[in-house]
């Protein structure tokens, strides 16, 4: 589906999967201008087969004509043809849907109305508990050291049009802000406490240029080629197919443009002394993330991820966040919160045995020793890559 | 337009965002303004709320049903006058649309209609209708499922003013 900003709409069906994908902006002012739209809608409810989906997802308009329109298909459909169950598929992001078409359901109690949301990921539920605030909140301070050096390497300039997908907390779209002094950043993320906390610290840093928006970064409303520059920071690694945010991604950005990512491989943290357990430990997050889907060791595969997605001149680097870089206690604090969510959190939903969770926990004990001994050494290393949309 | 006193002297404490004056001959040629408008001024006004996406997306459906529905009015010659008013999480739109008795009528009735007890019922069946377009769909929609204050007042034999009050994000602290 082309532009979604564009006035125009879009229909299509997937045979498949029984899809009838509705998008854009529908305002006509008589129900024949889109007669071919409710045709083929009629059509193609009329010859499936038990569930018959209708996604709305990125319908970002519609006036009553056109709804009425719908609806009488609908209604049609339903009389009919009994046995053909029918779902739209809505998004709690398009804010004019869900009142809508649960006026709809009301109508017609046999249509399935769902909203599309956290279910479809996984591990959602985890990434969006608002305990996670404070680990991102760490560690966005520690990597920043390192990534405001790195990021004029990768493109980053003055006076840039900047998104930053899956912001979390928002601290990173600040740090930007003020660093780079872009013409305005747009900051999106799933995750509404996440967003609340982020605009009440860009209030709180007396920050105006940076727009919080609640999005799907699968599926963003966000016009084509709008960025100059576009950064998704260790979220790749949360999605079960991170190549479906790359393409979207490279969608927003800019021919000529950049995106920036940046990912972790857990397996590679370490520390000395105690370096075994530690070893152990961090190999055991990255089967546990695995078992829910993620994969929390995507950092090396960063540029064939990009390279596959469509970009060019790929650039790549890595860093290591140590105990050294500022206060210990800081490394400390975020494996801390690391040892409480993977070892408390995820570990105890995969339903692993107390035996595993202690020597689980362990490793992180040890790392956190690490970093707090005088003559130790703890390392969290994150690779950033970056690729050029073509023009 | 110099005969509206009145209408173009923000009130109540409303800081006025927005107003544009619009010939009426120009509305009733032009359906794809109503579109343009709406999602002109949405995008104009949302920057500064806590979700910007998301109030320019509910905001511009609002503004399109009721330019919609303006569109749909028998307008007589004259100009169409559009204001967006903002205190604190109320926006408050007026339009004032040059018309005869009928068509004031119209939008006084409508009004009052808004308020009676089958309201949500009602706004069921436009919505749903199959007997063709009912253009009170729009206002009945603002009411009913946006919550929206509407009120319509005759000015002299002239026009009617509509007033729209919306709050269309969740107060925050
Ligand atoms: C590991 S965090 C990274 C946050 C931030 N970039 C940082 O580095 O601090 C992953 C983020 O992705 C967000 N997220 C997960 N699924 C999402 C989706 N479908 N759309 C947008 N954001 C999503 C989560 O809410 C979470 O804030």
């Amino acid at each position: 589906m082309a532009n979604p900003d564009s006035a125009s709409f879009q229909f299509g069906f997937d045979e498949n999967d029984q899809v009838f994908t509705l998008g854009g902006s529908m305002r006509p002012k008589e129900t024949s201008e889109i007669s071919a739209c409710l045709e083929s809608l009629r059509a193609c409810a009329m010859r499936a087969t038990g569930m018959f989906y209708v996604n709305v997802r990125r319908l970002l308009q519609s006036n009553n004509v056109a709804f009425n329109g719908m609806a009488s298909v609908l209604l049609e459909v339903c009389r009919e043809r009994p046995d053909v169950n029918i779902t739209i598929t809505m998004s709690s992001v398009v804010g004019w849907t869900p009142r809508k078409f649960r006026s709809l359901q009301r109508k017609i109690p046999r249509i399935n109305v769902v909203e599309y949301d956290k279910d479809f990921y996984p591990g959602q539920a985890f990434v969006e508990d608002s305990s996670f605030v404070s680990v991102l909140r760490r560690q966005t301070t520690m990597t920043w050291r390192h990534e405001k050096h790195i990021l004029p390497r990768h493109g980053i300039g003055e006076g840039m049009k900047i998104a930053d997908i899956c912001c979390g907390i928002g601290d990173f779209a600040i740090l930007l802000f003020k660093e780079f002094n872009p013409t305005y950043v747009v900051a999106l993320d799933h995750a509404k406490s996440s967003l609340e906390y982020a605009r009440k610290m860009a209030k709180e840093f007396d920050v105006t240029g940076v727009e919080y928006v609640y999005g799907d970064a699968a599926e963003m409303l966000l016009p084509n080629g709008e960025f100059d520059f576009v950064t998704c920071r260790h979220s790749l690694q949360v999605f079960d197919r991170p190549e479906r945010i790359l393409s979207e991604l490279l969608r927003i950005c800019k021919p000529g443009g950049r995106v920036y990512v940046s990912n972790e491989k857990n397996s590679h943290c370490l520390g000395e002394p105690r370096s075994e357990s530690i070893q152990w430990t961090y190999n055991e997050v990255a089967k546990l993330w695995k078992h829910f889907n993620m994969d929390i060791e995507i950092g090396p595969k960063s540029r064939r991820l990009l390279l596959d997605a469509g970009f060019v001149d790929i650039r790549m680097e890595s860093f290591m966040v140590t105990n050294l870089d500022g206060d210990p206690e800081e490394f400390a604090e975020v494996v801390r919160t690391w040892r409480q969510m993977f070892a408390e959190s995820m570990a105890r939903e995969r339903g692993d045995d107390e035996a595993f969770i202690e020597k689980f926990k362990k490793g992180f004990d040890d790392h956190i020793f690490a970093a707090l001994h005088p003559k130790g050494y703890a390392g969290w290393p994150i690779w950033v890559a970056s690729g050029r949309k073509p023009l | 337009m110099t005969d509206t006193q009145n209408n173009s002297l923000p009130e109540d404490g409303y800081d006025l965002l927005l107003e544009f004056d619009l010939d009426t001959k120009v509305l009733d040629d032009q359906w794809d303004y109503c579109d343009y408008m709406s999602s002109y001024v949405a995008r104009m006004v949302s920057h500064n709320r806590a979700d910007p996406f998301m109030f320019s997306n509910l905001l511009s459906a609002t503004l399109n049903e009721l330019f919609e529905t303006v569109y749909r009015t028998r307008k007589e010659a004259g100009q169409f006058r559009f204001q967006i008013l903002r205190k604190g999480s109320i926006d408050r739109i007026t339009m004032l649309v040059p018309c005869a008795a009928d068509e004031q009528q119209f939008y006084i009735k409508t009004a009052e209609e808004l308020g009676t007890a089958d309201a949500s019922e009602k706004y069921l069946d436009l919505l749903f209708s199959d007997e063709g377009f009912d253009r009170r769909v729009g206002l009945f929609e603002l009411a009913i499922s946006y919550k929206a204050a509407v009120s319509a007042d005759a000015v002299e034999d002239r026009a009617v003013r509509l007033t729209v009050d919306l709050a269309l994000e969740p107060e925050t602290d």
